[in-house]
């Protein structure tokens, strides 16, 4: 893609995915998802001039699906954390080898995900989830790639702590607590 | 070297036990964007103003029929990203049509007047207040409710008139009949979505009488001229044949308890009644001397394609023109035997047979004709004759100047009695054909023998096959049933013999 001829329609099919993942693994809300992508293409479509140079398009993409995410988020306070999808199980046929493994299940996962601080809950989004390099998670969060190291490492051992809270005697393996 | 490389391991223990246990997260439900709402932001932002897209703002035309199209087939998809405007802002007045709007009321429209409507109807009233403020149209809302009151009235010249069905394979009565029982008095506008060119996307909904059940449903409304209303109103086949469908339903469950094996002439027309047609049979090998047809739940003037007992109308039982095609076959001593009946829930065609032995078949199935063939295969007096003496000596001689479709029967007739010695004299000894030594024959029919139902589920059917010759010394038996087509492919020997191909079904 040349930098003079930025256009929204490949940018729009290469990063919508992206920015609508970052927005639903930060809100857990499909309605404030589709907000977010909506807005932070608005956003680019404005200010996509001022970019200077398209190595780091997807970062500077990401960085404003960040900031709309919690610009919205402060708007709103929404935090639904899980909205009537129907993809709930019936926990009561499950063995205590089925809670175990329910345990490592999304729902599990995605609610001790909004449970987090907003730093750590995006961390967790664009290292863990969208495999960003330490340099892209810094460049988007535009801290130092020692910073990202320190808040992701935190950010899992927040989020195991927040998953297994309530599960007594599941010790993880390799050492981890 | 040794301390880097641990620590490298332990790190890439740690990755990986990271990655697994984000692994559900990354892979959860719902991840995907809507693909309604990624075309809609798609479109919107390149066919859009650069500067600025308010969030949930007005949708350019473009879009909107294909959209619509997609919300309306596609509605339970759709049913989140829809719904800024919400039913709240209804209870706000708005003003009333003014004289200008009013002059601009098409011809059709003559003989409503929507002041007396709104007056009569809060249904009415509301979807008015709701569509005229969310569009800043009078005519939308008043054009609105001029084709609620046409559904209501069934009045069938002006929803022809006003409805597209370019799109949609829908008429005027499958529209009709679907808002039959809608108590209109209950209509509530859940959100209005509007174009700069006239168009509006409205989510409604209301109270069917006769589903006992809140429907919603959306529909285009196209006020582009500024005067001539066009509605676009899908309605999905699956909700037209609602009442047809309980009817059937209740009809069928009120056979099935109702019929049994034995029954008299008077105790059937006692039950089922007297408006049947009769069919004389004197080949059923069951003994099924004659068959009512019952073709119950049947719209008037439709005439069923039905040539014989052995064949199932399935376009009419699938358009549901015909409910139900209820077959009883009698005895000699006018007794009841056997029992066929089809019908069609949800696109699908069910049917239920009851033998003369008292075996009962059920089946449903999407698509495609039944054909029955409910008479057990069976050699003849002649082809018995000519078997036998094959069995008894598997040589070709005894094969000559015997029908390829009667050599075809003799080697289902050997598999049904598991003489396999003679079903490996009745293969081609074509040196080209021959796959397999009389050996391994044995030693495969020994190993997958299978039942003597599932032998004739195979082929049943081939009742009613014929051969058909390809050229001198190739043909094949073609027949049907409920997996289609069927061929059972042949072979003339240098003798003159027809003789079996190697696996013969395929």
């Amino acid at each position: 893609m040349d930098d003079q001829q930025l256009d929204i329609n490949d940018i729009y099919e290469k990063y919508y995915r992206d920015v609508y993942h970052f927005a639903l693994y930060f809100t857990n809300n499909k309605q404030e998802a589709e907000d977010i992508t909506q807005e932070t293409f608005v956003k680019i479509i404005k200010s996509i001039g001022n970019l200077k140079s398209t190595d780091k398009l997807k970062t500077w993409i990401l960085s404003i699906t960040k900031n709309t995410a919690m610009d919205l988020h402060r708007k709103k306070k929404f935090i639904r954390l899980f909205p009537d999808w129907g993809w709930e199980k019936e926990k009561d046929s499950f063995t205590p080898e089925d809670r175990l493994i329910q345990k490592g299940e999304w729902t599990e996962l995605q609610s001790a995900l909004l449970s987090l601080k907003q730093q750590y809950r995006t961390v967790v989004i664009l290292r863990g989830l969208k495999e960003l390099s330490i340099k892209e998670t810094a460049e988007v969060l535009g801290c130092s790639e020692t910073k990202v190291r320190v808040d992701y490492h935190r950010a899992l051992q927040l989020l195991k702590k927040q998953v297994l809270s309530n599960e007594e005697g599941w010790g993880l393996h390799n050492g981890q607590s | 070297m040794k301390k880097g490389g641990d620590y490298i391991m332990d790190n890439r223990k740690h990755e990986s036990f990271d990655q697994r246990f984000l692994a559900p997260l990354k892979n959860r439900p719902g991840l995907e964007p809507d693909e309604i709402f990624v075309e809609k932001l798609r479109s919107e932002l390149t066919n859009g103003s650069k500067t600025s897209i308010p969030l949930r703002q007005k949708w350019h035309w473009p879009i909107l029929v294909p959209m619509a199209m997609a919300v309306l087939l596609f509605s339970v998809l759709s049913a989140s990203f829809l719904g800024s405007d919400t039913s709240k802002e209804s209870s706000e007045n708005v003003k009333m049509a003014d004289e200008e709007d009013k002059d601009k009321s098409d011809k059709k429209s003559e003989g409503r007047d929507i002041y007396n409507l709104i007056a009569s109807n809060e249904g009415f009233k509301r979807v008015y207040q709701t569509v005229t403020k969310s569009t800043g149209s009078p005519t939308a809302g008043r054009e609105l409710v001029f084709y609620f009151d046409a559904l209501q009235k069934k009045d069938e010249k002006y929803i022809q008139d006003v409805l597209v069905f370019e799109y949609f394979e829908n008429n005027v009565k499958e529209v009709l009949d679907y808002y039959h029982s809608a108590d209109f008095s209950t209509l509530e506008i859940e959100s209005v979505e509007s174009s700069q060119h006239g168009r509006s996307l409205v989510t409604f909904n209301f109270l069917d009488n006769r589903k006992k059940d809140l429907i919603r449903k959306r529909l285009l409304v196209d006020l582009s001229d500024g005067k001539h209303i066009k509605v676009l109103d899908y309605i999905d086949p699956a909700e037209i044949n609602f009442e047809k469908e309980a009817k059937v339903k209740v009809k069928a469950e009120y056979l099935d308890n109702n019929f049994r094996l034995g029954m008299t002439e008077k105790e059937a027309i006692q039950i089922f009644g007297s408006s049947y047609e009769e069919y004389t049979d004197s080949d059923a090998e069951d003994g099924t001397v004659k068959y009512w047809l019952y073709q119950l739940e049947a719209d008037e003037n439709t005439t069923s394609k039905v040539p014989n007992k052995s064949m199932v109308d399935f376009e009419n039982l699938h358009n549901q023109k015909i409910g139900i095609q209820f077959w009883i076959g009698w005895s000699t001593d006018e007794k009841v035997m056997n029992m066929s009946m089809f019908y069609s829930l949800k696109g699908k065609i069910h049917s239920k047979i009851l033998k003369s032995d008292g075996t009962i078949l059920e089946d449903q199935q999407l698509t495609g004709e039944i054909i029955l063939d409910t008479t057990p295969f069976k050699l003849d007096e002649e082809e018995t004759i000519a078997y036998e003496r094959f069995r008894k000596d598997p040589s070709a001689k005894h094969l000559k100047n015997i029908a390829p479709l009667s050599i075809a029967r003799f080697y289902i007739q050997a598999q049904l009695d598991r003489d396999y010695h003679a079903q490996y004299a009745l293969y081609t000894t074509q040196p080209e054909r021959v796959m397999w030594s009389k050996e391994k024959h044995l030693e495969e029919a020994l190993k997958y023998e299978e039942s003597k139902e599932d032998i004739l589920r195979v082929f049943e059917g081939f009742n009613e096959g014929e051969f058909v010759q390809i050229n001198d010394t190739d043909g094949y038996v073609q027949f049907q049933n409920k997996n289609g087509l069927q061929g059972f492919s042949m072979t003339k020997d240098p003798d003159g013999v027809w003789k079996v191909n190697f696996m013969p079904m395929q």
